[in-house]
């Protein structure tokens, strides 16, 4: 048999094609590049501009789920109604008492956040952070303060932006309210199915708020959980935004992380130190840890699993230690060990922003060749394939049982930061709201299902668009059935119960199709 | 930037030879050249779970620092791709494993007779063999050139080496692969590529 090279090596190196699965990888991996692409490009166009910011910002520090947006993405943000401001949050404790106090001061372009235990200056396209107490500050690139683009304080800003964000607050306006301040216009913004609504008091000749109340609904009423109060062109001490003197870069300190322990599980061969645990706002745990890698280089894969304050669990990917290197100096490392740093993929989860329980427990493989497999994929269809790992092949150290005081107690956002960008936001929130809802539906929490249940569906919508899916909705229309015929809705729950029973079934489900059976049934339908 | 053929640029009207900056997108990233970068990685690696994390690994890697690139996508996508590759092969030797994946490497043609696979099979398992034998940039170069069809300036690029140094290797590497062959009664015909 005579052959050439070429051939010889077509044959020993057959072409192969790359898997459905790893095009849809690959789609999803360009849409997040696009999406960073993009909000850059709005940034530089805003600053063009000339301007930007948001009332809303601030009430963002105090609406907890925007709150926790804040620590994860930072966006450029200029006002274009006023020069200065200084803007007060409080938040309410259970007993009506202040619990906390977070203030914002705003000074042409630049911002300084204190509260939560830090202290964030903005200023010219660097964001330093200080810890309380401390005079070491890092510096880091960031694109701004908030986690939304707002356009201005005044009302009318604050609408445009809404309208921009797809926002659908339902408003109504109360003129000439007398006030302690004096009279002001009354805006209360609402939207179907929300726990929480927000009443502005707004000065007239300026379209500027001067106080805000965010108020949540406690089960017997409207409570005021947070109020905010603005003062506007105000002469503030440059002090404020002056530069931090002593800045410590890389903004990752080695340092404090190798001080960090919370911690040790002596194993056979070594020590697992666990550094720190960040969650993010949409429930993805972050572990930072430390394995000594030349003790434990060719161990079976190890794992993480977390469970939440409500009951769920989280499975992991795998990893390594081994994957790591001494003579490859990549990533960050605490002496001669590198930092790992692990994401796990929320299978199910609760609202993040909560101080929540965790328990983190590591599992290590008995058996040489044990595979390790955590992640769930979506298939092009949209179809959705759960691997869930068999936990009989491991043996479980609890490593970490603590009760977590901030929704992200990590100190490490670069490497969250770096996490998160993996995967497009669209599909995690379709995720995790998901999760939301399958949780709220178990314990009949009508509102919250109301509320999850049009997130997830507008989730899907956007993820749809995005050229992924189609995603069956009937489930979820089912579930938003049962919780609007509980709040009293029931033509909005006729609606939802028309739209389950005409859409179709991906995955037929006897449970369902016999509560769908039984509520057109009840409805005559 | 792309070079297209004179050909095609003198038929749009532009000044042959020159090149021609085309665009690279994420989009056109996923889309146009995830097919030749996860062909290239899993004819390294063999494992096609790992190659296809490699290979968004290297996507991943090229959309952040698209404003970086200079030259041709290929070779610089392929460079990324061979640094992961190289990176994943050092983590494999310090963790053996076998990917039953790799062991269906050699498949049989259903068009063939049982004889003929069992030759072509050995053939390739002995090519095999003999390309592993090769210093690494040796056979580095000549798999560049005989599977991904770069020619020896897109292959300087990928393995970071001089045009004249990648054209030594290939020689030698031609020279050694073909007595070898002859020497365990491999017939080939040797072609310029």
């Amino acid at each position: 048999m005579k052959l050439t090279l070429n051939d010889l090596f077509e044959a020993t190196y057959p072409t192969r094609q790359p898997s459905a699965n790893l095009l849809l990888r690959a789609r999803l991996v360009a849409l997040a590049a696009n999406r960073r692409a993009q909000r850059r490009l709005l940034f530089a166009r805003v600053m063009k501009a000339g301007g930007v910011l948001g009332a809303i910002a601030a009430i963002g520090l105090v609406i907890p789920s925007a709150r926790a947006v804040v620590t994860a993405r930072w966006l450029e943000g200029r006002l274009s109604d006023v020069k200065s401001a200084r803007i007060e949050i409080v938040t309410m404790g259970e007993n009506g008492h202040n619990s906390s106090k977070r203030t914002v001061f705003y000074d042409d372009g630049k911002w300084r956040l204190e509260g939560m235990g830090q202290t964030l200056i903005y200023k010219g396209g660097i964001m330093y952070s200080m810890r309380e107490g401390s005079q070491e500050a890092t510096a880091q690139p960031a694109d701004g303060p908030f986690g939304k683009t707002q356009s201005g304080l005044s009302m009318k800003a604050m609408f445009g932006d809404f309208a921009r964000w797809g926002w659908n607050r339902k408003v109504e306006i109360s003129r000439g309210v007398q006030t302690d301040q004096g009279t002001r216009d009354r805006y209360l913004l609402t939207e179907e199915g929300r726990t929480t609504q927000e009443v502005f008091y707004v000065d007239t000749a300026t379209d500027l708020p001067t106080r805000v109340e965010l108020r949540m609904w406690s089960g017997e009423g409207w409570k005021v959980g947070a109020h905010v109060n603005y003062s506007y062109d105000l002469k503030l001490a440059g002090s404020l935004f002056e530069t931090p003197k002593n800045i410590s870069n890389p903004a990752l300190s080695v340092a404090t992380l190798a001080k960090s322990n919370l911690a040790t599980v002596p194993l056979q061969r070594g020590n697992f130190v666990l550094r720190d645990v960040s969650v993010t706002n949409l429930g993805h745990v972050i572990v930072l840890f430390t394995a000594d890698s030349q003790r434990h280089a060719g161990w079976s894969p190890f794992c993480f699993r977390v469970t939440d304050n409500l009951g769920t669990k989280y499975t992991s990917m795998s990893f390594s230690p081994s994957d790591e290197f001494q003579n490859q100096r990549r990533g960050f490392w605490v002496g001669d060990l590198p930092v790992h740093g692990e994401w796990l993929v929320p299978l199910e989860f609760s609202q993040a922003w909560r101080p929540r329980k965790l328990k983190i427990e590591f599992a290590t493989s008995k058996g040489k060749m044990a595979s390790v497999v955590g992640w769930f994929s979506v298939a092009p269809d949209g179809t959705r394939t759960l691997h869930e790992p068999n936990w009989s092949g491991y043996d479980m150290h609890t490593v970490f049982e603590k009760e977590l005081a901030q929704p992200t107690c990590g100190e490490f956002p670069e490497l969250l930061a770096k996490s998160i960008s993996v995967w497009p936001s669209e599909l995690l929130t379709l995720h995790s709201e998901g999760a939301r809802l399958h949780y709220y539906r178990q314990r009949e929490d009508w509102p919250k299902v109301a509320r999850h249940g049009e997130a997830w569906l507008q989730a899907a919508d956007v993820f749809e668009a995005n050229g992924h899916g189609p995603w069956s909705r009937y489930r979820q229309y089912l579930d938003l059935y049962l919780a609007y015929k509980a709040l009293g809705k029931t033509e909005i729950a006729r609606d939802y119960l028309r739209r389950s029973n005409n859409s179709s079934r991906e995955f037929p489900d006897k449970e369902y199709e016999d509560a769908l059976a039984k509520a057109l049934r009840d409805e005559g339908l | 930037m792309t070079t297209r053929t004179a050909k095609v640029q003198i038929a749009q009207g532009e000044k042959p030879g020159v090149k021609v900056q085309e665009k690279l997108t994420p989009d056109i990233l996923a889309e146009q050249y995830l097919d030749p970068v996860y062909a290239y990685i899993v004819r390294r690696v063999g494992d096609p779970n790992l190659a296809e994390d490699l290979a968004i690994e290297t996507l991943q890697d090229a959309m952040r620092s698209l404003k970086r690139r200079r030259g041709e996508p290929l070779p610089w996508l392929y460079g990324i791709a061979r640094r992961k590759v190289v990176d994943a092969l050092r983590r494999r030797k310090r963790r053996p494993e076998t990917s039953l994946d790799a062991a269906r490497e050699i498949t049989a043609d259903a068009n063939e007779n049982p004889q003929t696979q069992a030759i072509r099979n050995e053939t390739m398992s002995a090519f095999k063999v003999l390309l592993s034998e090769l210093p690494e940039t040796q056979r580095e170069v000549l798999l560049l050139q005989h599977l991904e069809g770069l020619d020896v300036r897109a292959i300087a690029l990928v393995v970071g080496k001089s045009p004249i140094a990648v054209n030594s290797a290939l020689q030698r590497a031609r020279k050694t692969l073909l007595r070898r062959a002859t020497e365990l009664g491999i017939e080939v015909i040797e072609v310029n590529p």
